[in-house]
């Protein structure tokens, strides 16, 4: 009985939570274009979780190196064996579209992590404390907005070394490596805060002024639980809107620079690295000018697809995370 | 009766880059513990200000110059003006608690009535809230109803009372089991705030606490103003024209609550209005401010049927009434930034003297309680 009606407490209290999570859904549902979002981001988010069954990776190997069958320069099409064919040095396409999946999910959401993070922080205490510390951190802001961004994150790509040492004392030496597709997620996040910094420094500029801002100090609530309970959750909705949309075209950074040569190490799954595995062979000769059309096409379908999908969905989040608009 | 709050030549400039805006220039007030005052005046006249200079918390560019708040403390007189920000923070919202004009802007949309009333709550009444915890856990394991966990929980209030931002809760707040003790406070809390709710005279408070800002009509709002403020019984409460933007009957139903609520909790309250309607109904005082000093205080009757100060007179004739011609006081209301020098009403006063527009005339008592701010009742007409 004591279990029954804990589990009645529990029903009672996330109740909320699904009548909301439903409604969510509903708003999605009525917009067909959403729909089709949701569902190229479903597809690519079982065929990352799924990637082992998929494509096994070959025993004692890192599943996210492609399996490589022998040294011959020239891609094989497509065939039994290889359903999508081979790439340059016979990496296996298929393999690496598919663990591919799990590397762009990882570059979207990491760098789009640590972007908000930076960008909340100096937005935040630059739009909420105003002044000298304001004018210095937004103008900091301006001088990395001045730079073209993937210039610039070639910069920090190069600046970075390969190996730090987090902790020396004496003889003791605790280094660590950083992995080359770690330094342009590092890259990517330091070239993509400012945008948010910018909108959010805007947004807190507006709720700081808001009348429930003055209510919440005259109810004696310190600035620190202010700017967190009161001037956040007001002003956040934009900048998650702006990073949900910025998932897909950050994933098309990252392979730009991967078909600049800055990326993965050879050999890694990665969709960018298969486009600049194809360079070679995108003309394929007079004969036969789509000789090797499977290289590029199909890590192109890839790429494209998933862009598509995340911008898709970001306009249906815009309508449905800003609580303003949400019910209308 | 006792003072409970003494303004004494309280000066608020405003350094803006058209220049400086003089918005308070020494304003004199005292509010007796018990009582209701009115402070009546023009939009502008620094009336809101005045309020804000009482939690200290004035908008910048504005910066309080002189003078003194007092507030009663047990025996001791406290300035307020000279305190640190941890020690006004404790104060605002208990002791003193305002109620704002416009009831929808005032409450944080992305939070329900539970969230924003719980705030002040949690504020300045953790303490009993943990002690409420206790209890609540010790009757459960007398009845033996406890669960397993009843002794961890207990532990867990014990801590928070003695030490409320120890880390230890704030991780064990985060982790499923361990911050049942929290789930428990929310109960506690949310019973707390349908108490406060139901003493609004809300209906179904048990779904208006589950409501967002913007689901509430505005006298439900205003409602819920009130109910924060009102939450740690405060000693003053402010009300900043807590009635303009509703309509007449939403408007006297917010009047009889805020009577009933004096009577209940005893509070004090310093009324913000333009209404001399609603001061009439409700104050036992008056004081009446004109651009950025109060220029006559007296008691409610004493000013509607013999009003000293020219300000006065012409405030009350301008009232519309059946019958009569419409009349307003002549010219206009100063510009701030630069204001007449000496009596800042001498250049539309129709009894000016040439004093007037030399000196500040001081606050002096003509009759018996009832205070004044002019030359033609000073003496000093040289």
């Amino acid at each position: 009985m004591e279990a029954s009606s804990r589990w009645q407490q529990f029903k009672v209290s996330v109740q909320p939570t699904l009548k909301e999570l439903k409604f969510t859904l509903n708003r999605i549902k009525q917009s067909s274009i959403s729909v089709i979002g949701l569902a190229i981001l479903v597809f690519y988010i079982a065929m990352a979780l799924l990637a082992p069954v998929l494509a096994p990776p070959l025993p004692r190997a890192d599943p996210y190196m492609m399996p490589q069958e022998s040294l011959i320069f020239m891609p094989r099409p497509p065939s039994p064996n290889h359903i999508f064919g081979t790439t340059e040095n016979q990496f296996d396409l298929w393999y690496g579209c598919v663990w591919g999946t799990r590397t762009a999910f990882r570059i979207g959401f990491m760098v789009v992590v640590g972007g908000l993070a930076i960008g909340l922080l100096i937005g935040c205490v630059a739009g909420y404390y105003g002044g000298i510390i304001d004018e210095l951190m937004m103008r900091f802001t301006d001088i990395i907005f001045a730079f073209p961004g993937l210039v610039l994150a070639m910069a920090f790509y190069m600046a970075i070394p390969d190996r730090i040492t987090i902790f020396q004392w004496g003889d003791i030496n605790w280094t660590t490596n950083i992995m080359s597709l770690d330094k342009v997620l590092i890259a990517l996040v330091l070239v993509s805060w400012p945008s948010y910094t910018r909108v959010i420094r805007g947004e807190i500029l507006r709720v700081k002024t808001e009348d429930y801002i003055e209510a919440a100090k005259a109810v004696g609530c310190s600035d620190f639980r202010v700017l967190m309970k009161h001037v956040i959750p007001n002003s956040i909705y934009p900048i998650v809107i702006m990073a949900s949309l910025d998932i897909g075209a950050i994933v098309l950074s990252a392979a730009a620079l991967s078909f600049l040569g800055i990326g993965a190490q050879k050999g890694y799954s990665d969709w960018g690295q298969l486009i600049a595995l194809s360079r070679n062979w995108i003309y394929g000769d007079i004969n036969n000018p789509l000789a090797y059309w499977h290289v590029f096409l199909i890590p192109g379908i890839f790429i494209f697809t998933f862009v598509l999908g995340w911008n898709l969905l970001g306009d249906a989040f815009r309508d449905i995370l800003d609580p303003t608009i949400r019910r209308r | 009766m006792k003072d409970l709050l003494e303004i004494e030549d309280l000066v608020l400039k405003f350094y803006t880059y058209e220049g400086v805006v003089e918005a308070l220039d020494e304003v004199n007030l005292t509010l007796k513990e018990g009582e209701t005052l009115g402070l009546v005046g023009e939009t502008g006249c620094g009336k809101s200000m005045t309020a804000l200079s009482i939690l200290v918390l004035v908008p910048s560019p504005g910066k309080i110059e002189g003078g003194h708040i007092f507030i009663e403390q047990g025996e001791k007189r406290l300035d307020l003006l000279g305190q640190k920000e941890p020690f006004l923070r404790k104060i605002r919202g208990d002791e003193i608690s305002m109620i704002f004009q416009e009831p929808r802007v005032y409450l944080n949309p992305v939070y329900t009535v539970l969230d924003q009333i719980s705030e002040v709550y949690m504020q300045h009444r953790l303490k009993e809230l943990c002690q409420m915890a206790i209890k609540e856990i010790d009757n459960e394991i007398e009845s033996g109803k406890a669960g397993s966990l009843a002794e961890f929980e207990k532990s867990m209030c014990r801590e928070l009372l003695e030490n409320p931002t120890s880390p230890m809760l704030e991780i064990a707040a985060r982790i499923p089991i361990l911050n049942r003790y929290k789930r428990r406070l929310k109960r506690i809390l949310r019973k707390e705030v349908v108490e406060i709710l139901k003493n609004m005279e809300i209906a179904d408070p048990e779904r208006v606490v589950d409501m967002y800002p913007h689901e509430l009509s505005g006298g439900m709002a205003q409602r819920v103003i009130v109910a924060m403020a009102l939450a740690c019984n405060p000693r003053l409460l402010i009300a900043d024209e807590p009635t303009t933007n509703l309509d007449v009957t939403v408007q006297l139903q917010i009047l009889n609550l805020i009577r009933t609520l004096k009577k209940k909790y005893g509070s004090s309250i310093l009324y913000i209005t333009h209404d001399m309607g609603v001061v009439a109904e409700l104050c036992q005082r008056v004081a009446v401010m004109y651009a950025g000093s109060v220029c006559e205080i007296a008691g409610v009757m004493e000013i509607f049927k013999d009003p000293l100060h020219p300000y006065t007179k012409g405030l009350l004739e301008s009232i519309p009434q059946p019958g009569k011609e419409f009349k307003s006081i002549e010219g206009t209301v100063p510009s701030l930034i630069n204001p007449p020098t000496g009596c800042r009403f001498h250049d539309r006063c129709p009894y000016a003297l040439e004093v007037c527009a030399k000196t500040k005339p001081k606050m002096i008592e003509v009759k018996k309680d009832h205070f004044i701010k002019c030359h033609l009742f000073t003496g000093d007409q040289e």
